[in-house]
């Protein structure tokens, strides 16, 4: 039709914009899905904690050596370890309320200067070395070791594995790293499960009681916690763990019954004493 | 102490790509519309064959490519939309500009041969990423079709 195609070449229409991208603003979204999606992740984690806190204590005990990934080494003190298990099935003896009878404890004595002691899964029962220098008798450290057989038998690190599993497995849900690996890294590091202030509270309670039961009297409880808390610079990681460490000792003074003042505390045995680095005499350097 | 590292490293990271991702889209759209009005005269068609006017016209494959790749941003919020579902809005932007970068060199390289029009274009998507499994890394889309070129 057209002998000069040239002049009337066709245009391509303007495309209207805002059909195949949307107009919103990002952030406006973003924030509508941080919002939902964290009340949700609130929601589902408290609710899937709880259930965890619920049923945890009817995992049996004889389950837990399994899910312990970590391997206790030998220890390098064969003389004081042994007096530590002899103290703890004393202990054992004089504990309360065995619900469980399956409930077995291990005790292992730590080559560690940093003055500690934690229970884990397992009823494994650990002590570190740097401990000793802050208690002053027998008495002081059967309250420290009562205090975690508590946590043991309260079924404390079962519980706060499981929280912390759950915690783990939702949030790799949501964020998409592999659960399992997750769960792996983070409660492999068995030392670091926390128990709650309640679950402190309780087996500090428990604690006192089988002190009471095993001596008769319950002197030197709180001497632990005492020398801990004038000694604060050199024990960070122990106040990170245990922030309420005073009101724990009023607590405990509170709830002592000093029947027998006068009955006196049992020294700490030879072998433990061996160990202690600063003052191996008495409380003077500690203060 | 290491979570608050994290959380820091994880916002600015989330700023840097909202940040720059948006600036970017801004310009890239703003070139775009400009671009897309000076080559309004390389006429687009799906027409598998040339219609009268082209009868006489030489034919030359013409393509235009482009890599586009997602920021921190869009990742991080196309991962909560992913959790609820729905428009993902955040990537149609993303292919939206991919697609009409695409047809823009496309047109380009047919106006470099004085071509007048573009028939049977065509589209073509693929995925270069090499973060297997961990969602959209890059992305590929070509444009092709048929340049037809008057006779001189």
């Amino acid at each position: 039709m057209n002998k000069t195609p040239a002049p009337t070449r066709k245009l391509n229409p303007k495309i209207p914009e805002g059909i195949n991208s949307s107009t919103e603003h990002p952030l406006k979204e973003f924030m509508q899905l941080v919002i939902g999606v964290g009340i949700l992740l609130v929601v589902l984690m408290f609710t899937l904690g709880l259930l965890a806190k619920l049923f945890a204590h009817h995992i049996p005990f004889t389950w837990e050596p399994k899910l312990q990934l970590t391997d206790t080494e030998q220890t390098a003190y064969p003389q004081a370890q042994q007096t530590l298990e002899e103290l703890l099935g004393r202990l054992e003896q004089a504990q309360p309320v065995l619900k469980d009878a399956t409930i077995e404890y291990k005790i292992h004595l730590m080559d560690s200067d940093v003055p500690n002691a934690f229970a884990t899964l397992g009823g494994q029962i650990y002590i570190n070395r740097g401990l000793l220098d802050h208690v002053e008798s027998e008495n002081g450290l059967a309250m420290v070791i009562a205090h975690e057989m508590a946590h043991v038998q309260l079924r404390h690190p079962i519980k706060a594995f499981s929280q912390n599993a759950v915690f783990q497995l939702v949030t790799g849900l949501v964020f998409g790293d592999s659960a399992i690996t997750g769960i792996a890294s983070h409660t492999g590091m068995l030392t670091f499960l926390s128990f709650s202030r309640d679950m402190e509270r309780e087996a500090d309670q428990i604690g006192l009681q089988t002190l009471a039961a095993a001596y008769g009297h319950t002197q030197g409880a709180t001497e632990f916690f005492e020398s801990m808390s004038d000694d604060k610079q050199g024990s960070i990681e122990f106040f990170q763990t245990h922030p309420d460490t005073e009101e724990r000792i009023k607590v405990l003074t509170a709830t002592q019954q000093i029947q027998q003042p006068q009955k006196g505390l049992t020294p700490l045995p030879e072998s433990l004493r061996v160990l202690r680095e600063k003052s191996p005499n008495g409380k003077e350097d500690n203060l | 102490m290491e979570a608050f590292i994290q959380l820091g490293l994880f916002l600015s990271l989330l700023f840097i790509g909202y940040f720059f991702g948006r600036r970017a889209e801004k310009q890239h759209y703003k070139s775009i519309t400009q671009r897309e009005d000076q080559l309004r005269d390389i006429y687009l068609s799906t027409d598998r064959f040339p219609t009268r006017e082209y009868l006489r016209h030489d034919t030359q494959l013409v393509q235009g490519s482009v890599v586009i790749s997602v920021d921190y941003f869009k990742v991080i919020l196309s991962g909560l939309k992913n959790l609820v579902g729905g428009r993902l809005t955040a990537y149609e932007s993303l292919l939206d500009r991919a697609r009409r970068e695409a047809i823009l060199r496309m047109q380009s390289e047919a106006k470099a041969l004085n071509a007048h029009a573009v028939i049977n274009t065509k589209f073509e998507t693929s995925r270069i990423s090499g973060s297997a499994g961990q969602g959209i890394g890059s992305i590929e889309v070509l444009a092709y079709g048929t340049a037809m070129i008057p006779r001189a």
